[in-house]
């Protein structure tokens, strides 16, 4: 515990899970847990009604989950990993928004990208821009 | 129930103002901190008790999986986000319990929603 000040005198924290990251990873981590569990429902009870729109979750729900890890273990070779799975979740959540807006009848059942997110406050569509900003300040030397 | 959890909903979203103000200005983790997430914990001990009477006794519209999910969602959220904050104690710690503190807030609110069959 601390006096309730920082500490002037600590280094500075390299890595993508130190400092700002630490709390990039819990929200990475809260989305791969709600997109699994999300996903995993709708597959075991419902796979019939939506196929597509249930595959794309468990689909974003692997992204996040590999984001999540890779930001947390903050190694060179996890940067890579983390740049990879983030740029796929921008594409994502870019190419699934548009389309759910110009072809609903695709996505009867929202997905956590429908809409660039608007289900889960706009989120999803901020996150990837942030994970990369926060990347390209942590590039392994 | 639905006292005990708008209470839970409410004491989740003051903790997580506290958090984030502190973490705002600077604050490493403190003593007060690991307090404030025990009592919202010791709350959210409470609504599941009755959310598991609830579905013990049946009558509920809602589906008991997706509640029990929800249920142990809001239960091991601030303790593993504890765990991690205090990992590397610095303001960045207190902004993760804030971020907890607004998930478990979301999740209490889907809880009602699934409980009440929504």
């Amino acid at each position: 515990m601390g006096d309730g000040t920082q500490d002037a005198t600590r280094p500075p924290s390299t890595g993508t899970a130190s400092g700002f990251g630490r709390l990039l990873v819990v929200v990475y981590g809260v989305f791969a847990l709600a997109a699994s569990a999300r996903a995993g429902y709708q597959l075991a009870t419902e796979f019939d009604q939506a196929p597509v729109a249930y595959l794309l979750s468990a689909f974003a729900a692997a992204v996040y989950a590999v984001a999540t890890i890779a930001l947390a273990r903050a190694t060179p070779r996890s940067h890579r990993v983390a740049t990879i799975a983030v740029l796929i979740e921008l594409v994502g959540v870019l190419v699934v928004g548009a389309i759910s807006l110009a072809v609903p009848s695709l996505f009867p059942e929202a997905t956590v990208w429908s809409r660039f997110g608007q289900g889960y406050g706009y989120v999803p569509l901020v996150l990837p821009f942030v994970g990369l900003w926060w990347l390209r300040r942590h590039r392994p030397s | 129930m639905d006292v005990a959890l708008a209470v839970a909903i409410g004491a989740a979203l003051l903790a997580a103002v506290a958090y984030l103000v502190s973490a705002a200005r600077g604050m490493e983790p403190v003593r007060w901190h690991l307090w404030v997430a025990g009592v919202v914990e010791a709350m959210l001990l409470v609504v599941a008790t009755l959310v598991l009477i609830g579905l013990a006794g049946g009558g509920q519209p809602g589906s008991p999986a997706v509640t029990l999910l929800y249920v142990v969602a809001s239960l091991v959220t601030l303790p593993l986000a504890l765990v991690w904050a205090l990992g590397e104690p610095t303001r960045w710690s207190v902004a993760v319990l804030g971020g907890a503190s607004l998930t478990v807030a979301i999740l209490l609110v889907r809880l009602g929603q699934v409980v009440a069959g929504g």
